[in-house]
């Protein structure tokens, strides 16, 4: 095969000159990249295999330049002299070349784990410097959100309605907010170290609550008595949760307190006033029926007693007979009267004067009981309008019953004021035995009594409750077992 | 047991035999050590690539050059290889110069003259290997400078 030399001899030439031309601008390069960052390990390895690459192309290409010169010039001899110098020191490159990688992969590994902590390390270093300078202005920011958050706090702890207690695992107070210094028994007295459960009516009951938060670590609404102001009981709602100290290990428990005996009262208030207005309609239905029946059963009766012989067996009988008539006729007038179907005569009347008429026959029977009647009237007072009768009615009930409620000596009450504009209240406070709640549920229902069998109908305090509805008023009671009984009266005043 | 070493080490010494101390290198064995070389300069560009393919440095632009330039060195290493194989090694191809300045190429095999005219010019492989190493290290040193710039700004 023969072909023209022409285009190896040209490439051969152009290459080798080309090849020392850019080796040299490598290696040039590569001394200004490891003369910008002397301490990248990576540029020493590439300046190595530069200067090797440079050395062996100035060796190849020198040589081979020379070679087509000699032959050009036909002398091959002489490089046949120098072929073997030309062919080492390119061997001589290429093993460096080789050694050289070798040699740095070990270097370029460690290099990589050396950049890799002196970033880690550079890092850290501007986030410690950052810190160090920024470190009294984030004290001064934290403090002031830590300033911020307790007065925020502070003010829930101390403006809450509802009473806020921080307890010790035992329960001695440790902190109390003002809510429950109002509110509890002492309250301004309560400090560290006094104990939650003394304030609880029922001791078990805060027994009960330490138990379940000591279990279940919180309780929810769980309905207790505590002592409020002046030793009055009231119901409340209490809701805790158990709290560790992260420090110390020591457990707190915090309460949040909600007197709920208002709504409570308001509550049971309200079904007491469905109920008696249920029975009070049955009631009013019942004696309207058997109301005309008696009638016409005590006419006749007078009928035949008239015609009857006198002291004959026939007219005594007449004679008892009328008598329970009558007597059923009062229990029905009586329920009409609480089922406030009654006729009413109503007038603008003075309170105190029909007061003074009351305690006129009322204050002699107490007194012959050695009861004492207080009155405590207010200087003046709006008249009201009302039927006086029917008024006088149930204060003769509440005196009679607050007489029957004192076993020995006592005290009752009877006190006037202006509730509120356009109100006036009497209060008939007893000192006598009290009832409990059981009692007090149900002392306006008809037919309810707790007195001997014979002494009372059971229809005293739900007539006067029919009436003072009537009026327009309301009346309630508020009793405490052995320390007594207060019924108080709400009526509008006149015009 | 450390007699009878003993024994062997010294007759050896003392065998007569022909002094053959030192080894001669003539013949082939000056063309196989810089195949060999060759063979090692590519392992060393093949370690290259592998290297700045494993370290992820491909994204710069400067370390993607410096890879195609090792794989172009690669390339070129593997048709020296050839061509010193082919016409020192083995002898399968003689070039004769022509006095019309023409080259003879004579060889047993068919086709293996027409390979080897063209594997001869290896220039065309090596060059532009060297190119974009040249290429590839400029824009090293731009990025460097650019970097440290960036930091005397900041």
């Amino acid at each position: 095969m023969i072909v023209s030399s022409f285009p190896i001899i040209s490439v051969d030439l152009v290459g080798s000159l080309l090849m020392i031309v850019f080796s040299l601008l490598c290696f040039e390069r590569m001394v200004r990249l490891t003369s910008l960052d002397k301490e990248n390990i990576l540029w020493t390895y590439l300046l190595f295999v530069c200067a090797a690459l440079s050395i062996f192309a100035v060796s190849r290409s020198a040589g081979h330049i020379v070679k087509q010169l000699l032959f050009l010039i036909e002398v091959p001899g002489v490089w046949e002299h120098i072929r073997p110098f030309s062919g080492s020191v390119n061997t001589l490159t290429f093993i460096l070349v080789a050694s050289v990688t070798v040699f740095f992969e070990r270097v370029w590994v460690i290099n990589r784990a050396i950049l890799k902590d002196r970033r880690a390390l550079r890092q850290a270093h501007e986030e410690l410097s950052w810190l160090n300078r920024n470190l009294e202005a984030r004290v001064d920011e934290r403090t002031q959100a830590l300033a911020v958050s307790e007065k925020k706090y502070r003010r829930m702890f101390e403006l809450s309605e509802d009473m806020i207690l921080v307890t010790s695992g035992e329960g001695q107070i440790l902190a109390l907010n003002p809510a429950g210094v109002a509110q509890l028994e002492d309250g301004s007295r309560l400090g560290p170290g006094a104990s939650l459960g003394a304030l609880f009516v029922h001791g078990d009951a805060f027994d009960s609550i330490l138990e379940t938060l000591s279990r279940e670590g919180r309780i929810r609404n769980s309905e207790v008595t505590l002592r409020g102001v002046g030793g009055r009981p009231f119901r409340a709602l209490v809701s805790g949760v158990t709290l560790t100290d992260v420090d110390s290990r020591e457990g707190t428990l915090l309460f949040m307190v909600r007197d709920v005996d208002e709504t409570l009262t308001l509550r049971e208030k309200m079904a007491t006033t469905e109920k008696l207005a249920a029975v009070g309609e049955l009631s009013a239905g019942v004696a309207h029926e058997v109301n005309n029946p008696l009638g016409i059963i005590l006419g006749y009766t007078q009928l035949l007693k008239r015609s009857a012989e006198d002291e004959s067996t026939l007219k005594e009988d007449l004679t008892v007979i009328e008598k329970h008539v009558i007597g059923c006729k009062k229990v029905v007038e009586s329920l009409l009267n609480f089922a406030r179907s009654g006729p009413s005569e109503k007038s603008p009347c003075h309170l105190h004067r029909i007061i003074e008429e009351v305690l006129a026959f009322t204050r002699h029977q107490a007194e012959m009981d050695g009861i004492q009647v207080v009155t405590e009237l207010a200087d003046t007072l709006p008249e009201i309008y009302a039927d006086a009768e029917k008024i006088k009615q149930v204060l003769i009930n509440l005196i009679i019953n607050a007489v029957h409620a004192i076993d020995g000596k006592g005290e009752i009450h009877v006190t006037t004021g202006l509730e509120e504009p356009g109100t006036v209240f009497i209060t008939v406070a007893d000192t006598g035995s009290g009832m409990d709640a059981d009692i007090r549920s149900r002392v306006f229902d008809p037919f309810f009594t707790t007195k001997p069998t014979g002494t009372g109908t059971g229809l005293g305090l739900s007539v006067s409750y029919g009436i003072i509805k009537n009026h327009g008023g309301e009346i309630d009671v508020i009793s405490t077992p052995g320390k007594g009984t207060a019924f108080t009266i709400h009526l509008p005043t006149a015009g | 047991m450390i007699r009878i070493v003993s024994l062997f080490v010294f007759f050896f010494f003392l065998a007569a035999l022909p002094a053959h101390a030192t080894q001669g290198h003539g013949g082939i064995e000056g063309i196989l050590v810089h195949q060999a070389a060759h063979l090692l300069f590519a392992l060393a560009m093949g370690f290259l690539a592998f290297r700045i393919k494993r370290d992820e440095l491909r994204v710069q632009k400067g370390w993607r050059n410096v890879q195609y330039a090792a794989f172009l060195f690669i390339l070129w290493n593997v048709d020296v290889i050839f061509v010193h194989f082919v016409d020192e090694q083995v002898a399968l191809v003689t070039v004769e110069r022509l006095s019309t300045g023409q080259l003879h190429l004579i060889s047993s095999i068919p086709g293996l003259a027409s390979v080897y005219y063209i594997a001869k010019l290896d220039h065309l492989l090596c060059v532009p290997a060297i190119v974009f190493l040249w290429v590839g290290l400029c824009q090293l040193v731009n990025q460097t400078l650019a970097r440290r710039d960036q930091g005397r700004a900041s």
